[in-house]
């Protein structure tokens, strides 16, 4: 009998990788980087400022940020030379204010997902009553989510460093403000308040 | 590649293998949030010794990944022997799986091979990377990649085959009985 040979092993195992092309769920690289944040954070909460401007950079590239679709299509913020595929469920807001901080340096951001966005320790829409360096104090409008009170203060993780989609808070301005442990976050999490990502925070809160 | 010492470098590091550590990390594990606890170890390893990473960082990132793995499995064990104990039982060893095709031949052959070997495919098959790279990966040298992987490889389709005759046996077995089930009521209702 003449049988033909088989597919060659190897070409099965090349076959049956479990993450085909290295597409890993955009959902699941959020969450790491969420842990990659913390971790760095809470290893720079004491003096070093290099580790503190560190974790503020890794937090521009953490925080996964503002659809990649909708930058590109603005004429793209996300700019790095080795940026990461656009998502194709990220929100259709427009892209935040590119703040242009202040600070050397840029960090760019990745996708932007509305379950880290809903996960937030705080989230609200607000109107800055004061700026003291990295300090924002906002009057609460509506508060989303680990917001009690009229008024809240939070650290802008942006100062020192320019964030791409790190908006630029000024007193009297309303912007869309989320983050955790009195971090700001920037990169889509933290916007100059409009309709349209209004409607996706509402979106991500359950109405 | 720029050095991680400046911040935004590091950043720039995580920007461009955040994927690939985290795919690296689903590819051996039972569970996202495993794969996650890994990928997110690896990054705070690599954050602690950014001063001194290799110009060429993925490979000592899924190296450090691999170890990570390593630890995490064995604490896995642990874990599990301690349940075991408690409850008043022998301990059952805990078998490595992963997420997908957990009963294809090709999972069933890996299983068979020894952890390097395992390894060693599972780099060039799915990380595609090099010798040169595998080496750092695995702490050997480009040529010792060279003969383990020609062996690896061999070791591989020898037991592929033989998963695929055992799986084809077993279908025949389950084939025969399930005939032999059926003619039994033919006969049952006839009779």
């Amino acid at each position: 009998m003449n049988q033909q040979p088989g597919p060659d092993p190897f070409e099965r195992l090349v076959e049956a990788d479990p993450v085909p092309d290295g597409a890993v769920p955009s959902a699941s690289l959020a969450r790491v980087h969420a842990r990659i944040e913390e971790s760095i954070a809470m290893a720079s909460s004491t003096p070093a400022p290099r580790d503190r401007r560190l974790a503020l950079a890794l937090i521009g590239v953490t925080v996964v940020a503002v659809a990649a679709f909708a930058l590109a299509g603005a004429g793209g913020l996300f700019a790095g030379p080795s940026a990461a595929p656009p998502v194709a469920n990220g929100p259709t807001a427009a892209p935040p204010d590119d703040g242009g901080a202040a600070g050397g340096g840029s960090a760019s951001c990745l996708a932007f997902d509305p379950t880290t966005l809903a996960a937030q320790g705080f989230a609200f829409d607000g109107t800055v009553t004061a700026i003291d360096g990295d300090e924002i104090t906002f009057a609460i409008g509506r508060a989303y989510a680990g917001v009690d009170g009229d008024t809240f203060a939070v650290t802008d993780q942006s100062v020192g460093i320019t964030l791409d989609g790190a908006p630029e808070y000024q007193v009297g301005g309303r912007y869309l403000v989320s983050g955790n442990d009195g971090l700001a976050w920037a990169c889509g999490y933290s916007v100059a308040w409009d309709e349209a990502a209004a409607a996706v925070w509402d979106a991500a809160f359950g109405g | 590649m720029p050095s991680p010492q400046d911040p935004r470098d590091f950043a720039e590091l995580v920007r461009a293998h955040e994927r690939a550590v985290l795919a690296y990390a689903l590819r051996r594990t039972r569970t996202m949030a495993d794969a996650e606890d890994a990928a997110a170890e690896t990054w705070t390893i690599a954050w602690r010794r950014r001063d001194s990473l290799p110009a060429d960082a993925l490979p000592w990132l899924f190296a450090t990944a691999r170890r990570v793995l390593a630890n995490q499995h064995r604490g896995g064990r642990r874990r599990h022997a301690l349940l075991e104990r408690l409850r008043g039982r022998a301990p059952v060893e805990v078998t490595e799986t992963r997420l997908g095709e957990p009963e294809g031949p090709v999972t069933r052959a890996l299983e068979q091979l020894r952890p390097d070997d395992r390894e060693l495919l599972r780099l060039v098959a799915w990380e595609e990377l090099d010798h040169a790279r595998i080496a750092v990966v695995l702490g050997i040298s480009p040529n010792a990649v060279a003969i383990r992987l020609h062996r690896a490889r061999a070791r591989f389709a020898a037991a592929y085959a033989e998963v695929q005759r055992a799986m084809k046996d077993g279908e025949g077995e389950r084939t025969h009985g399930s005939m032999r089930a059926t003619l039994a009521g033919t006969t049952e209702r006839v009779e």
